[in-house]
């Protein structure tokens, strides 16, 4: 069996685990039964293990980490919620609600990677630099704690807001307090923060070294600076103007969609992202000086 | 100024709100700047600059009424301090960067300059084909000292693709070599804090165009442009004028030219068998069309085109930058704040 055969198997598989485990966690919430979230949970561990196994025979395959092509990336992206998730419900059970937006985010990223080409690609000699390795692993960090952030505010709305209404959804109920939750989602905001800037940091130290230029307004730079910019914002609002509660949580959903519009969207709307300048003057000369006129 | 016009002028500056104001008006300018077709019109602006240093000024008021806070507590003994302390950290990193770009924004010179193998250009300022002074131009550049392409060598990949070009980059004062090192993409050669950065590199084919009495119209090494193609790179010229005269020659390079069904191609991409397709325009006329390999030559009109060599060029692109420096100094020291932050037990809620 070849080795993208071997791939697409586990990746399809883990597909399969992200839907069995949407489905469980959404049932969770509508019919009000916990062992249904418990049992999402427990599918979001089998996804994770064919995901990890396809990503390490991918990265046999080409030698690298694969981060190249949509393939790669969106695989390596799912991988890198996913691991988070898993990760910070295990440290922080009560969050384990948070499944019902990762897994199906997930389960679109690598539906995503296995219908997109899967052909091996070389990469520029430019990408071989502990650097990139540093970007790539802060932009994964930043995408795993704005999921959960943006699932913390989904939480807190609906939680705060069936509690004015006096019924709350006994599965919401046992997630903590909102104060809790809120307190829990500045922090995931501050981490995504932190992470953001020493992705964008790295990411500029790496273009430095490469071309001579840290920053070029390229598109997915902006973008990706606005991103991190909006998070600065949220904490600002939070502490000077006691921006809390119902308003940080659409911020945060808000965020949310910004960097996943900054990491996804932005190759669809711009076309020539990352591409170096091309000068079109000087490109030709005479041996005879006078623009190579005899 | 009267001391209780300098305290509003303080307790302004050092506000939050205005920090927040700021942060808001910051992000939506680049949103606003990544929606036109002209980011460039947002970012040069003197409304984004001038919004940009009344963050500067603001992050450092407020940097400093931190400090003014952060004695108290240091005095007083409240638990917390290193939290406070590391936030004033960051605070300082973020003003840095911030200089940093500002540094740039002011002294950054980029050029370009191509150098073809065998040849020596000399770093001055008419010798640039491409330059943006800086104020410190005259100092850090404009040296007159020569660069030189020694040798080019093309790495190809296991697809027969070009994976990296090595360029052999001669530094020359008169006639002796100061300098010899190799530059690729990512690894630039740093010499007197000018950065030499591997831009684009080509083939030049060697075209010389003869009258029908063998007198020589023109004689010239003709620069390629690499293409991104698909499937594959290829190496043309367009519409190339002989000088003084109505000639235009379109021209498509292969560094290993084969035939194969009637299809021109190039079987790999380091010299093999070069071989030039051309045609010749005289006056808006097409006057010949045709395929030579290095050593042939083509006949039009009476006169006669051949193409006897071929050398390498690089295009490199020239820069100093003192702000670069500054700013990933800044980056070091949000860093540090960073780790300091997470080591206090009251991490950011002190502030709130």
């Amino acid at each position: 069996m070849t080795s993208i055969k071997i791939q697409l198997i586990m990746f399809w598989a883990s597909v399969g685990f992200c839907f069995g485990g949407t489905v469980l966690f959404i049932s969770g919430l509508i019919f009000k039964r916990e062992p249904f979230v418990k049992y999402g949970t427990v599918f979001a561990y089998l996804a994770f293990i064919p995901l990890t196994a396809g990503l390490i025979n991918r990265w046999v395959q080409t030698g690298h980490f694969p981060y190249w092509g949509v393939y790669e990336v969106l695989m390596s992206y799912a991988w890198g919620a996913l691991f988070f998730y898993v990760v910070v419900q295990f440290l922080k059970p009560g969050l384990r609600i948070a499944g019902t937006l990762v897994l199906p985010v997930v389960m679109l990223m690598v539906g995503i990677a296995v219908m997109s080409s899967v052909e091996m690609k070389e990469i520029p000699r430019t990408f071989f630099t502990y650097w990139l390795g540093i970007h790539i692993l802060f932009a994964k960090l930043s995408y795993g704690s704005v999921i959960i952030s943006a699932a913390l505010s989904i939480a807190y709305l609906f939680k705060s807001k069936q509690q004015k209404r006096g019924v709350v959804n006994p599965l919401l109920a046992r997630l903590p307090q909102v104060e809790k939750i809120d307190n829990w989602n500045y922090q995931f905001i501050a981490f995504a923060f932190v992470m953001l800037g020493i992705m964008i940091a790295s990411g500029a130290v790496w273009a430095y070294k490469a071309w001579g230029r840290y920053w070029g307004w390229d598109p997915i730079e902006t973008w990706a600076l606005i991103s991190w910019l909006i998070y600065g914002l949220i904490l600002h609002l939070r502490v000077t103007m006691g921006w809390r509660g119902r308003r940080a949580s659409w911020l945060a959903v808000f965020a949310f969609i910004l960097v996943i519009f900054s990491f996804f969207g932005i190759p669809l709307v711009y076309p020539s992202i990352h591409e170096h300048l091309k000068y079109t003057v000087g490109l030709s000369r005479g041996l005879f000086g006078n623009g190579g006129q005899a | 100024m009267s001391t209780r016009l300098l305290g509003r002028v303080w307790r302004f500056f050092k506000s939050k709100e205005l920090a927040v104001l700021l942060i808001t008006c910051i992000t939506a300018s680049s949103v606003m700047g990544m929606l036109i077709s002209q980011p460039d019109k947002v970012f040069t602006s003197w409304w984004f600059i001038g919004i940009s240093g009344a963050f500067i000024i603001n992050l450092t008021s407020c940097t400093l009424s931190q400090v003014i806070k952060a004695r108290r507590v240091w005095k007083s003994s409240e638990p917390g301090h290193l939290s406070i302390w590391a936030l004033i950290v960051i605070h300082v990193g973020l003003i840095i960067i911030v200089l940093g770009g500002f540094i740039s924004a002011g002294f950054k010179m980029t050029g370009y300059m191509t150098v073809m193998e065998g040849e020596v250009r000399t770093e001055t300022q008419e010798e640039y084909d491409v330059l943006k002074k800086a104020p410190l131009f005259g100092i850090i550049g404009n040296s007159g000292y020569g660069i030189g392409l020694q040798k080019q060598q093309r790495i190809l990949d296991r697809e027969g693709k070009v994976d990296y070009i090595v360029s052999e980059i001669i530094l020359l004062e008169g006639d002796r070599v100061i300098l010899k090192e190799s530059v690729e993409e990512g690894k630039p050669l740093i010499y007197k804090g000018l950065g030499f950065y591997e831009h684009n590199a080509g083939f030049a084919p060697l075209v010389t165009i003869e009258d029908s009495n063998g007198n020589m119209i023109y004689k010239g090494f003709i620069f390629m442009e690499t293409v991104n193609g698909q499937p594959e790179n290829y190496y043309q010229r367009r519409n190339f004028t002989v000088p003084g005269r109505n000639i235009k020659l379109d021209m498509r390079f292969y560094p290993d030219m084969v035939i194969e069904a009637g299809q021109v191609k190039t079987q790999k991409y380091s010299l093999g068998n070069p071989g030039l397709e051309i045609n010749v325009t005289q006056d808006g006329l097409k006057m010949e069309k045709g395929i030579i390999k290095m050593g042939e030559k083509i006949n039009f009109e009476g006169n006669s085109l051949s193409f006897d060599e071929v050398r390498h060029w690089i295009g490199l692109e020239i820069i100093y930058d003192p702000g670069a420096g500054v700013l990933f100094t800044g980056c070091l020291i949000t860093a540090i704040g960073l780790c300091f932050l997470w080591s206090g037990k009251k991490s950011l809620h002190w502030w709130t």
